[in-house]
């Protein structure tokens, strides 16, 4: 069942001499559950349409439709709402808030939306994240890893349906490279989520489902992996 | 954390150092507001106490009440309090003596003694000062002025009993006098006569020793009112409000008016302490008048804004700073209301712990202040106590409340403007600089050196910073100037008029006939071992015409009113002055001398004066006073002059110009009404004006005297002869000096914590600069600048930022202190505007030290901390 798709996606940086067309008329289509990884070359404009998929960004034009939604015709406040549902992002700098502690960076989706977390789910997702007994350090106290790992968790709280990950292992070792995806893989089988990852790591690419490869701000290769 | 807003007090304890500015930010300006609050209700709280001892604690009087009415007001509702007082007559103390009439042909058969009865209210609520004894207890007791008893026979002491025959005193027709008219040849006519003991003397209210009418006070039973006998029933009530209606009402219930002969409106027998009334009334602003409202509103205005800077300025930088941040969660799901609130609410809890510390820090102020002031002795701020009043504190709170969400709103909305993607993209801010848009100067560079060009480049990379940390220094500057110019127009304008008046002045009213004494005061005071100089001198106002040649073609221009006076080919000036010296005094006029000479036989032969041409003029145009000549009188012109309310009804004199005056050494240097001053001898004074009457003595003392000889002198000329006064403006100044030094206290205190408040935002803003900048910083001593580069660098950041400060502020400071005088002399400029070179100094040399400093604190951390440590810091 299709859950992500997008229209003659285009996005314009800049204009005049300056001007860089980022993805031009992208269509994709993901289905849910679906583990795609987006490779390419540096500036070839994946993180681009990672953040577009994801409502951070806005299209110059063309469209992006999650379960049927046009998302960039919703309101500021639905758009946020649809955010903190529906998506969950992965960023390669952590990007953690530094006065909350490990466990509340993780609660903080949940507690953007005035609910009360599943507390049994928020353990065995620490437990899941190997930061039970990290959960009270605050970010500066956490290795790279370490931080990289709550930053999935927090992607993961709110079991979203959506999980978009750009270079998630960018600045970490093979070890820990691993045992991140792992966690992805494992949280997404579980949970029936879609997975989006961009990566440079041909090992992470060889276990996706389908590898979609941009170039130049179009869709170059589109292969499906069979099992 | 149960709630994303405990977000919140996270970034609040994180940011201590911020938090902690905005929060003194926050405690200053509600502690201003507070005690200028707190000063204006323990002042009106003062004039009230003042109005009350001197006046009574009652709001009406119903005069001359019948007896079986007096119940009936006491009893009305509304009527919160009451007391009763009752004429008994009047008693006669002593016959005038022959000594006593020789001193005053007209003073009246007997000195009288005015006896009122008081009930235990009035004793009460009444103003009587005792200066020995108690008050009377029952109708057979009695208290006077103490210094009565000189005149009585025997010279009684409390516990005497004296015995007064007690009337009425009328003219030759029959009218009744009242208690402030005597005459000659009035009659009094005994009624009774009665004992009392004496068991009290008290000060007399407004009376001086000598005076032939006193006042005596006996004890009235209010519960045995005699029937047919008229009363004043004092009252106060309930509420002011509406109060002369309702006085009016109650009266109208009882029948207690009358209708007079020539009006058809009823006419109400009642007396209002319309001084208390106005004063108690509800409304603060019937008592204050409106130039000081109106600086009162622009110092709080002042205040707001500077407070609005620097809570405003946190905020925003505070924002800044997480500008990633908010990103993160705009990436995860807040909504841009959700991430205003954590703003807002950040202000709320600041505002929750700083209004409450400013608001008792305010009234604590205003004590310590009040403690100072007080040791100053200036009369009229002793018995101010400081009143806590519950509606300062709300209206402070509010206005703080007000103030701290005005300022954190524009951030808050910024904040939640900030898009996700600014998170997404990169740490921080940098995102939004533009390094390459800054043009190479070789220039700059051979100038300033690498650590200059980088410093400039900074400045320019980050508008918004530059904005900010360029907009605080503005604030703190043109608050500076305007504050310390009000200061000082201020104090001007308080000192203006203490000048050239001599220290002691002396008038003499109704001396017709007695020139002889005039003259004799004259010698006895020159004489004194304490006096310098004594300038003895009549002045009238005169009237001279004044050809078109004469009169100045500027002045008509200006003045509003010149063409009034003009009159076919001549002006008709009515305002002048015309002053007869002794002629000894002449003298010391040369020193002003523009033109001509002083030479007094010259004078006496041609009727010559001496002249000041200057003079006050109203310009009709700009609705302001200047001061410029009127008139271009030379040497050997004759001027027509006409004694205004002449007796005698003299016709025009001549009189010839014989010396030009740059001003007059005595009493207002320039004539105040758009005409000039004439300056003569007394000989041709007399010749002019007629008669001569009402001289002043103007008396110069020596230095560093103790006045005692003077002083004395003149308590015995008025207690010998009441037709004197005199004013003592050595005290008088000493009061002035005084006051002025207690305003200086309120003004520094004020231009100290605007001060400081200006200083925190410089702070603020340039040391954020520079701790965003920590990990840059490391960068750069990581490839090699030294610590003493880095200083450098940063020094002259602060400089460019003062001298590019110091411009704007000095210029917008300027602009305000203008409108500001205009504001303080309403118009009437004693003093001319100059450009307060002093204060923009002063503000610019500190606005920029305080940069300097607050760049070099953030530096010692960066210095000490590790390089690598500072690099992997995060933001
Ligand atoms: N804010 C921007 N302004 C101008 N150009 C931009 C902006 N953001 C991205 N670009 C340009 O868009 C193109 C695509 O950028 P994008 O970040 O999507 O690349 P990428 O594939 O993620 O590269 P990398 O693998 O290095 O992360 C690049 O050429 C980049 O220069
Ligand atoms: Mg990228």
């Amino acid at each position: 069942m299709e859950i992500l798709r997008t229209e003659n996606l285009c996005k314009t940086y800049g204009s005049g001499e300056t001007r860089v067309d980022a993805l031009k008329n992208v269509n994709i289509s993901i289905n849910e559950g679906e583990f795609v990884a987006v490779v390419g070359p540096s500036g070839s404009g994946k993180s681009t349409l990672l953040h577009l998929l994801g409502g951070v960004d806005k299209p110059t034009s063309g469209k992006v439709f999650v379960d049927d939604v046009d998302i960039y015709n919703l309101n500021e406040k639905q758009l946020a709402i649809f955010r903190r549902r529906k998506v969950g992002f992965v960023f390669q700098f952590y990007n953690l808030i530094p006065v909350l502690t490990a466990e509340e960076n993780i609660l903080l989706p949940i507690l953007l939306d005035n609910k009360k977390p599943d507390r049994a789910y928020i353990k065995e997702l620490l437990d899941l994240l190997g930061l039970q007994d990290r959960r009270n350090h605050l970010p500066s106290e956490l290795s790279g890893g370490q931080q990289q790992r709550v930053s999935i968790g927090r992607a993961l709280a709110y079991k979203p349906s959506i999980i978009l990950a750009d270079e998630p292992t960018g600045n970490l070792d093979s070890k820990n490279s691993r045992e991140i995806l792992d966690l992805l893989k494992i949280s997404v089988k579980r949970y029936n989520q879609t997975l989006m990852v961009i990566t440079h790591d041909v090992d992470i690419a060889a276990q996706a489902d389908r590898v979609v490869t941009i170039e130049d701000g179009i869709i170059s290769k589109d292969e499906v992996i069979a099992i | 954390m149960r709630d994303y807003r405990e977000l919140t007090s996270r970034y609040l304890k994180v940011q201590k150092k911020r938090t902690l500015l905005t929060i003194i930010g926050i405690i200053l300006s509600v502690a201003l507001i507070t005690s200028i609050g707190t000063m204006v209700i323990s002042a009106r709280d003062m004039m009230i106490k003042n109005e009350i001892e001197r006046n009574g604690d009652y709001h009406a009087i119903f005069l001359d009440t019948p007896s079986d009415k007096v119940n009936n007001i006491k009893n009305y509702v509304g009527v919160e309090n009451s007391a009763l007082t009752k004429t008994i007559g009047t008693g006669i103390l002593a016959q005038i003596t022959d000594d006593e009439r020789q001193q005053n042909p007209e003073s009246p058969p007997y000195r009288y003694v005015n006896i009122k009865g008081y009930d235990k209210d009035a004793l009460d609520i009444l103003p009587i000062t005792l200066k020995e004894g108690r008050l009377p207890q029952d109708e057979e007791e009695i208290i006077l002025e103490y210094w009565v008893a000189d005149y009585l026979p025997n010279n009684p002491k409390i516990g005497d009993i004296i015995t007064l025959p007690i009337g009425i005193r009328i003219d030759e027709e029959g009218n009744q006098l009242s208690s402030n008219s005597y005459m000659k040849n009035e009659i009094f006519e005994e009624k009774d006569i009665r004992k009392y003991t004496i068991v009290g003397f008290f000060e007399p209210k407004f009376a001086w020793v000598g005076q032939y009418i006193t006042t005596g006070i006996t004890f009235l039973d209010n519960d045995n009112l005699t029937l047919d006998e008229e009363y004043n029933v004092y009252v106060k009530m309930d509420s002011v409000k509406d109060i002369h209606e309702n006085t009016k009402k109650i009266a109208q219930s009882l029948d207690l008016y009358q209708y007079m002969e020539d009006s058809s409106e009823p006419y109400y027998n009642i007396e209002y302490n319309e001084r208390l009334l106005r004063l108690s009334a509800q409304s603060l602003d019937m008592d204050l008048n409106n130039s000081l409202i109106g600086i009162l509103i622009f110092i709080v205005i002042l205040i707001i804004v500077s407070t609005i800077a620097v809570i405003y300025n946190a905020f925003h930088i505070s924002v800044l700073e997480r500008i990633s941040q908010f990103g993160i969660l705009r990436c995860v799901g807040a909504s841009p209301a959700q991430i205003r609130n954590i703003v807002l609410k950040e202000a709320w809890k600041l505002s929750l712990i700083g209004i409450p510390i400013g608001l008792f820090s305010g009234v604590f102020a205003m004590q310590v202040v009040m403690f100072f002031v007080n040791k100053l002795n200036y009369r009229l701020l002793s018995g101010l106590t400081i009143v806590v009043s519950p509606l300062v504190f709300i209206v402070s709170a509010i206005i703080g409340l007000i103030t701290v969400f005005l300022s954190a709103l524009g951030p808050a909305k910024q904040a939640g403007k900030i898009p996700a993607l600014d998170a997404v993209r990169n740490t921080g801010s940098l995102k939004k600089e533009s390094f390459d848009k800054i043009k190479r100067s070789a220039f700059s560079r051979k100038l300033l050196g690498i650590e200059g060009e980088i410093a400039y480049k900074n400045l320019r990379r980050n508008r918004k910073r530059f904005r900010i940390t360029v907009f605080s220094m503005i604030i703190s500057i043109v608050l500076y100037i305007a504050f310390s110019s009000f200061m000082t127009y201020m104090l001007k304008a308080s000192n203006v008029h203490s000048e050239e008046m001599g220290d002691f002045m002396i008038w003499h009213n109704g001396s017709l006939g007695r020139e002889d004494l005039d003259d004799t005061v004259y010698r006895d005071l020159k004489d004194l071992p304490d006096v310098e100089e004594v300038f003895y001198y009549h002045r009238y106002s005169a009237q001279i015409i004044v050809p078109q040649n004469k009169i100045n073609s500027g002045y008509v221009k200006t003045s509003h009113y010149a063409h009034h006076y003009k009159k076919g080919h001549v002006y008709e000036l009515d305002n002048n002055l015309l002053y007869g010296y002794e002629q000894e005094n002449l003298n010391a006029f040369k020193p002003l001398l523009k033109k001509g000479n002083i030479d007094i036989d010259a004078i006496n032969k041609e009727n010559g004066v001496l002249i000041v041409q200057t003079s006050h003029v109203y310009d009709g145009k700009s609705s302001n006073g200047t001061i410029m000549d009127i008139v271009n009188y030379e040497i050997g012109d004759e001027i027509s002059v006409t004694a205004n309310f002449s007796e005698e009804n003299l016709d025009d004199t001549k009189v010839k110009v014989l010396g030009i005056l740059d001003m007059s050494p005595i009493e207002d240097p320039y004539n105040l009404n758009e005409g000039v001053i004439m300056i003569t001898t007394k000989e041709v004074y007399d010749s002019i004006q007629g008669t001569n009457y009402n001289p002043s003595f103007l008396v110069k003392c020596k230095k560093d005297h103790s006045l005692e000889s003077i002083r004395q002198y003149l308590k015995d000329l008025v207690d010998m002869h009441p037709t004197y006064t005199y004013m003592d403006r050595v005290q008088l100044a000493q009061e002035e000096r005084n006051a002025a030094t207690a305003i200086s206290i309120f003004l520094y205190g004020f231009v100290a914590v605007i001060t400081l408040i200006g200083s925190l935002n410089i702070i603020n803003t340039i040391s954020t600069n520079l701790i965003l900048r920590t990990k840059e910083l490391s960068m750069l001593k990581a490839i090699g600048m030294t610590q003493n580069g880095v200083k450098r660098m940063v020094s002259m950041e602060a400089l460019f930022y003062g001298i590019i400060a110091s411009i704007y502020g000095g210029i917008i400071g300027t602009g305000l202190s203008y409108l500001l005088y205009h504001f303080v002399t309403q118009g009437i400029q004693d003093f001319p505007w100059t450009i307060p070179w002093n204060s923009i100094l002063v503000s610019t040399a500190g606005a920029t030290f305080i940069a300097l400093m607050s760049g070099f604190l953030p530096l010692r951390r960066i210095n000490n901390n590790n390089i690598v440590d500072n690099m992997r810091m995060e933001e």
